[in-house]
């Protein structure tokens, strides 16, 4: 009968020697090729059923993942929806705020004049004219005759008032005529509108030395507008010799075009020169 | 019922014009969507096209207008008769009475607005405006033609299938 093993004292110290030796030898790294060349297809056997059994347990729990994943994905596209919504509407806060704080540096560096606020609510339905519709009217206090600035310089002035509303007429339109003085050569002249919405400057001496560049304020002549408000730049001057005046092409600071936000000057009132007219000049009128 | 409809149907046109088409420009011209509406309704069967549309339509432009309330007025009863006798003259297709109409109409109300303008002694320049104004107008009115008329369209067959099956 054979003893077991680990009773001969020889057997033991064999095992044990070659278990050390074994242990060194691992150790010293002289197994790994031969671990390599044993495990590699072991480990090829694993990777294979973990991923039969990855499938299959995907396969069986794939209904309600894919219902969770469609709430989820429903819960998310709302929440950008609102997102979106969100991002457009401070978006506008932001331009309104810009433009409110344009407006306010504009009547912070004028304190002399009362302003009110209003916003741009229409256009004139025809195209030959240039007139936009303001949300606030005599119930605010504004009147015929009020001029209309925006954050860049002057819009035009109230032409027709009812109580919540009133019609600007922008000093594009044709029948517009404003006085003004260009700077720095200091001469004046009369900025008339047109249908196609340029604006130029009539009744210029021919002596007047002026040039592209020059600014275009307001002069205050006439009573209708106070002085001193930008409106724009000389773009070109047009001399003709046998002409009594020059003429000069105005680029209008203000974008006429893109109003939303305008200033009435509540405290300016204009002058009625109508008395001082002939019966045929007040018919124009 | 119709013509409250159409009454409707043209002061929302008109708040259109006011708030919306007033900023689409083509050079200095606009889109006439009261026009536009005023025809299509007009030439729908079931409206009686008479010239009496072009009353309430010009009153309401001519609210909202500037213009002094008569030269609109005059403006839209043209058009509104233009596109009376052009439904007589050629029923039979009724897209192009309609694109004649509003080409004509828009001829109408530019040139009612450009003879006030001139005897107002305001300068105006007859080759400009036919550049800047009236030619992109009446392109930017042929462009909506067809999607006003198909709405109105909606509208009419909303009101009465019976007549207009299209």
């Amino acid at each position: 009968m054979r003893r077991p093993l680990g009773e001969n004292p020889y057997q033991l110290v064999v095992l044990v020697l070659l278990a050390s030796g074994l242990l060194l030898l691992a150790l010293g790294g002289y197994l790994s090729p031969l671990l390599n060349t044993v495990l590699r297809p072991v480990q090829g056997v694993q990777t294979w059923l973990y991923d039969r059994f990855q499938a299959v347990q995907d396969f069986l729990n794939a209904p309600a993942d894919i219902a969770r994943l469609r709430q989820e994905n429903a819960d998310l596209q709302a929440e950008n929806a609102s997102l979106q919504t969100e991002i457009i509407s401070l978006r506008q806060q932001v331009s309104e705020i810009e433009l409110l704080s344009a407006l306010l540096d504009f009547a912070r560096a004028r304190p002399e004049n009362a302003y009110q606020a209003a916003e741009v609510i229409g256009r004139d339905p025809s195209p030959f004219l240039h007139y936009v519709m303001i949300n606030v009217g005599s119930d605010a206090g504004i009147r015929r005759g009020m001029p209309v600035v925006g954050q860049e310089g002057l819009v035009g002035r109230v032409a027709q008032v009812t109580a919540n509303a009133a019609r600007v007429e922008l000093i594009t339109d044709p029948a517009s005529q404003v006085s003004v003085r260009l700077q720095p050569s200091n001469v004046d002249g009369v900025l008339v509108g047109s249908i196609t919405g340029d604006l130029s400057i009539a009744l210029i001496p021919q002596d007047a030395a002026l040039g592209a560049g020059d600014l275009v304020f307001t002069s205050g002549i006439g009573g209708l507008y106070p002085g001193n408000i930008l409106i724009g730049q000389v773009s070109s001057v047009r001399q003709e010799a046998q002409a009594l005046f020059q003429t000069a092409s105005v680029q209008p600071v203000v974008d006429y075009t893109r109003l939303e936000i305008v200033l009435v000057i509540t405290n300016f009132q204009p002058v009625d020169l109508t008395p001082l007219l002939s019966p045929e000049e007040q018919e124009l009128q | 019922m119709r013509i409250a409809v159409g009454l409707l149907l043209l002061l929302v046109a008109a708040l259109f014009q006011v708030t919306l088409m007033m900023r689409i420009n083509l050079l200095q011209g606009s889109a006439d969507l009261v026009l536009l509406v005023l025809v299509a309704w007009m030439l729908r069967p079931g409206t009686r096209p008479t010239w009496i549309w072009g009353l309430p339509a010009g009153l309401m432009i001519g609210y909202a207008s500037a213009l002094p309330d008569y030269i609109p007025l005059i403006g839209y009863l043209a058009a509104a008769g233009i596109c009376q006798i052009l439904h007589t003259r050629i029923w039979q297709v009724p897209l192009l009475t309609m694109v004649s109409a509003t080409l004509l109409g828009t001829i109408a109300v530019h040139l009612t607005t450009m003879v006030y303008l001139w005897l107002s002694a305001q300068p105006i320049d007859p080759v400009e405006i036919l550049n800047l104004i009236t030619i992109p107008s009446m392109l930017l009115n042929l462009i909506l033609v067809l999607p006003i008329n198909a709405l109105i369209g909606e509208v009419n067959k909303f009101l009465s299938p019976e007549l207009d099956p299209a």
